[in-house]
Order: structure tokens, then sequence, then C-alpha cells
């Protein structure tokens, strides 16, 4: 009963690569309409949490519950075609276009007609200021439209749930902006995100909640103005600390 | 000495004959491709089964001459009741054959694939047959097409074998025109130079093949 009231419930989730436990038992809870962030140390386990929630990780004990139903290897196509996935780096196809990227899911996942999936990923992409490049190939467009691209192609098909995983980490820092205004206007329209990121100006600005995960465990959960501002735990002070300093010695 | 009128007057004869060496390498590339893309996936699956079935083959035929192989085919089986044609026993036993040595190609094409492009197709729910279908293989196949190339080249060369069972193929007949005029050194030459020719030709095709299926901007913006 509990979990019907979350869009997803991740319930004692433990996942291990060969014999090392990445994830020691995650418990998370997010409502409908929740930005959720989460940050971490490299090697925090953050990556293989979102991974775990889209089925593409093994997981070794526990359950995800998303929309209701429990997460199993019957539904996992279903389930993934209602949530978003951005990877870091070489979430586009790079054989396709920037068009036929964001139509091709729709008409092979959606089963929607060409001309729909057409007017859909057009749309898509004039909302990310990608237009004219629609018929560009992601390696020839920069490292942020690349990302801006893969966020259309996210949104077009309309999901429930959008994870990404460090969207800016991979990009020069002249692009970084950019996505992340995207991002915040999307985060305005009412969609639940899971965010992996290290830029702490954005989880203040956006997440209703914060999670920071340290060698596979949530050590501190909770709204940006707690987490942020008066980190209770040494490990998150610690790497706030660092997090802050990295980018008082950038902005001079 | 080299007598040209001679060599322009069993020319028409030797090229009839590189159309069956054609005909054995190409349909037995075709062959061996689909084979490959089976073994390849096979092998990579998460079954441990079809996994070690796919490798025992591979092991198996890249471990044995093929022309030994071609014998078994078309001299062995006929005591089992298998009976083939000598071309078609001659275009099994290269497809077979190359299916294995394609397999290890595009097996490394599928792992030299950024994991995220994968993971990337399954998190939009596609099916695992269509991530292979559009994104893998398109991906691993542009990523091995000189290797690929290169092993229709040596079949083109290794097709040659199958003279041992009677198809009238380029080598072969140069063998008939020996028996006829004791003339090797020019003939043997000759046909060398045809299987040069051919091979030739068809690396510059190779070229032209990378060219025109490079992901476009990738070698420029390469990361």
């Amino acid at each position: 009963m509990r979990s019907m009231t979350y869009l997803l419930s991740i319930k004692n989730l433990k996942v291990s690569y060969s014999n090392i436990e990445v994830l020691k038992g995650i418990n998370l809870d997010v409502k409908k309409g929740e930005k959720v962030v989460i940050i971490g140390p490299s090697g925090s386990g953050k990556s293989t949490l979102l991974k775990a929630i889209d089925g593409l990780v093994k997981i070794n004990e526990g359950e995800i519950i998303f929309d209701g139903v429990k997460v199993n290897n019957e539904n996992i196509i279903k389930v993934r075609s209602e949530i978003g996935f951005v990877f870091q780096n070489y979430t586009l196809f790079p054989h396709f276009t920037l068009l036929k990227n964001v139509m091709f899911p729709l008409q092979e996942v959606k089963k929607l007609s060409k001309e729909k999936s057409e007017k859909i990923a057009n749309e898509a992409l004039e909302s990310v200021g990608l237009l004219e490049k629609a018929q560009s190939y992601p390696f020839e467009v920069s490292g942020g439209q690349r990302q801006r691209a893969a966020i259309a192609r996210a949104l077009a098909l309309n999901p429930k749930l959008l994870l990404l995983d460090e969207p800016t980490s991979a990009l020069d820092p002249e692009f970084v902006g950019e996505v992340l205004e995207i991002l915040e206007e999307i985060a305005k329209k009412g969609i639940t995100m899971i965010v992996v990121t290290h830029e702490v100006d954005f989880a203040e600005d956006v997440a209703t909640n914060v999670v920071f995960i340290d060698g596979g465990e949530i050590i501190e959960m909770g709204p940006p103005s707690e987490v942020l501002v008066s980190p209770r735990s040494e490990r998150l002070k610690k790497f706030l600390s660092r997090i802050i300093r990295k980018r008082l010695v950038y902005s001079k | 000495m080299i007598d040209f009128s001679f060599l322009t007057s069993i020319f028409p004869y030797l090229i009839q004959g590189l159309v069956f060496t054609l005909e054995l390498s190409i349909f037995g590339f075709i062959l061996g491709f689909f084979l490959g893309i089976t073994l390849a996936v096979l092998r990579l699956s998460n079954d441990r089964l079809l996994s070690s079935i796919s490798s025992l083959y591979i092991d198996l035929i890249r471990g044995t001459p093929l022309l030994v192989q071609i014998l078994i085919i078309y001299f062995g089986l006929p005591s089992l009741g298998i009976y083939f044609d000598p071309i078609t026993a001659g275009i099994l036993a290269i497809g077979l054959n190359s299916g294995a040595y394609q397999a290890e190609i595009i097996r490394s094409g599928i792992r030299a694939i950024p994991k995220e492009n994968i993971e990337s197709a399954q998190s939009l729910g596609l099916t695992d047959f269509k991530t292979y279908r559009f994104v893998v293989l398109p991906l691993a196949i542009r990523n091995v097409v000189p290797a690929l190339t290169n092993e229709l080249v040596t079949l083109v060369k290794d097709s040659s074998l199958i003279s041992v069972i009677g198809v009238p193929e380029l080598t072969r007949r140069g063998e008939y025109i020996i028996a006829w005029t004791f003339r090797p050194f020019e003939v043997y030459l000759l046909v060398a130079l045809i299987y040069f020719v051919v091979c030739y030709f068809l690396s510059k095709l190779s070229a032209k093949l990378e060219r025109r299926l490079a992901i476009p901007g990738f070698f420029s913006s390469k990361e």
C-alpha cells in the first residue's frame, strides 16, 4: 500500500560487481514531481543506483517498485520505455542523425507512424534549440548540443521518470551552462527527475531532495536547505568542502 | 620464354574459372557473415551453454585445416547419407569455416562499442533483438570493415582449395591447361596474376566502403 503513493520506491537494494558490493542496502522513495539530486564521491555507487533503477545491472537483493509495480525481468522492457535515461556520454547513437536519434525510439518503441514521430522529434529538438542541427550527426555537433539532443530524445518519449547520470561531467566547461539551463527548464515543468551531478548550485536551485551517497550507502538525505547548508556527517562536510573549494579555485 | 599469344588464348578459359572462384568466395563469405554474427552474439550472451557451444565451434573450425574440412563435407558426409554437389559443398565448407573467423572479428567489433551506447539502446525499452539489429551490429560492423574485407580477400585465395573436389574454378582450370600443354610456369603465373588483380581490387573497394560507412564527424571530434 505504501508504495502506491510513490512513483519510485527502492527497498534494501544491494548490487555487487563480481565480489565487490557496490550498493549496500539502499532505501529511497521518490514522489511524483520530485527532483532528487544524488551527490557523492566517484565510485560511491551513484551511477550503479541509476542503472539498477533501469534494470541495466543485476540486482542481488531488495526490490524496486516503479509506478506501483515491482520491476522484474518480465516487465523491464515496459518499465524502461517509461523511464528516460541520459548518460554522461554516448547516449546518442553515432550512426543516426540527431533527428533520427529522437525519432527512432518513437517508431520502434512507441510504435508511432513515421510522420507522427518526425513531428514529435522536430518539436523536441526545437524545445532544446537544436532544430537547425536536426540533420547533423552526434559527432558533428558540440558536446553540449549532444547532451541537449539526448535530453530531447528522452523527453520526446514522455517519460514518467527522467534519470540523468552526470549529464555535464564529460563536457568542456563552456558547455555546462547550456545543459543545466535546459534541465532547470524541464524541472519547472513538473517531471520527476533523479540527477547524479557534482553541480551543487544546480542541486540548490532545482532539488526537492538531495541524497548523499558514499561507499554504497545513503549517508544523508533531505531538502537542499538542510543537506547542503548544514550537513551533519563528517563525510558530507568533507565532500562539500572539497567541491566548494574547487569551485572557488575555478571562479578565480 | 613467356609466350603472350599462348597466354591470351587461355585467358578466356581461366576467366570462366574466375566466375566459379568468385561465386564460391562471395557466397561463402555471405554464409560466413550471418553465421559469424550468430556465433558472435551467442558467444557474448549470458547463457553459459550457448556461449560454450559457440566457443567450441569456433575453436574446432579454427583448429583444423580448411582442406580437411572440405574433404569431410564432400567425401565424408556421403557415408552419413548426406550428399552435396561440388559447388554447394565448396560454398558450405568456405562459409562454415569463415563463420568462425568472422565471429571473432565481429565479436571484437562489438566489444569496441562504448558500453553506454548499448545501455542507452536498452534504456529506451528496445528488445535485445532490436538493440542488436539497430545499434550493436551496425556499429560493430563499422568498426571491423577492414578486417571483414580482409577476410573476403583471404577467401578468394583459399577458394583455390576447392579445386580438390573438382569445381572448375581458377586454379583447377589452370591445372587442366597444364595437363594439356605442360607449361606450368606461364599458366600458374597467369593464374596468380588474376588472383592478385581481384584481391587488389577488393582491397581498394574496402577502403571506399570504410569511408562510406564511417560515422560522420567521428574522427574529427573523437574524444
